[in-house]
């Protein structure tokens, strides 16, 4: 039996690593993520860790997108769908 | 290769019972209770793992980074990072710290740079691939590793030979 552990990790998680990187060595994520000068003078397991949590980001902020998009998606079929019936109430509230 | 990279639910997959059919040595010890599968979707994940021997004091850390990379459908290893040393100093939860020029015994890592192997004699260095004999880096396995590790420390054997390569 295998004792692997699963984490799963929030936007706030995330947010908070990042946060505490950015702190630790007084420069944006941009910047870390963009200049290979800065990313080869700091220690390797910092690297591995922060760029990490940038994918994290990205990907919880992609999946965020998607569910968005998808419930107001859902929420303008739904208004479309529900208005007739709505309107027929209303005309037999009306007479 | 290091598992099926896909997505996290088929190297979770993969990974479960090749880990549960891993026979540890009785001197060590998993930190943290296992091996941690850290996700954020499912194409996003971080496999994190700390093996502690004691007698002499050393340790393996595992950590591969999963992602897709932009318009890809499926992901692919972004990072890993096989560590396998000597414990210098350790934090107040005992866990190894590890300085750049700490003695160890191997490391193959591609973070920061192209995929690379810090060699036992020094550890500052960055052997690039064309440099190794034998051994493809960016192929080498989890378990490959971990394995190599215990056959080094059980039999003494120097650690190019349980991996298989050769600095030119």
């Amino acid at each position: 039996m295998s004792n692997v552990r699963e984490v799963c990790l929030s936007l706030s998680d995330v947010e908070e690593m990042i946060l505490g990187f950015e702190r630790k060595y007084g420069i944006s994520s941009t910047e870390f993520f963009r200049d290979e000068k800065i990313r080869q003078e700091l220690p390797e397991d910092d690297v591995f860790s922060w760029d990490a949590a940038i994918y994290h980001r990205l990907a919880l902020r992609e999946t965020y997108r998607e569910v968005h998009g998808a419930y107001l998606n859902q929420l303008g079929h739904s208004s479309t769908e529900a208005r007739p019936d709505k309107e027929k109430q209303e005309e037999l509230l009306a007479a | 290769m290091p598992g099926p990279t896909d997505d996290y639910f088929a190297f979770k997959r993969w990974f479960e019972p090749a880990h549960a059919a891993l026979k540890l040595p009785p001197d060590c010890t998993e930190s943290e209770g296992g091996p941690r599968l850290i996700y954020s979707n499912q194409y996003t994940w971080v496999l994190e793992w700390l093996l502690v021997f004691r007698n002499p004091d050393s340790y393996i850390r595992i950590r591969e980074q999963f992602a897709k990379r932009s318009r890809l459908a499926l992901s692919r290893r972004i990072q890993f990072a096989y560590h396998y040393g000597p414990i210098h100093k350790s934090d107040e939860k005992g866990m190894p710290i590890r300085q750049s020029d700490d003695p160890l015994f191997v490391r193959i890592d591609n973070v920061g740079l192209a995929v690379h192997l810090h060699p036992e004699n020094d550890p500052k260095a960055h052997i690039p691939q064309e440099k190794i004999k034998g051994l493809v880096l960016e192929d080498v396995d989890t378990f490959d590793f971990v394995k190599a590790a215990f056959r080094h420390r059980q039999n003494g054997m120097p650690i190019e030979r349980e991996l298989g390569y050769r600095i030119r």
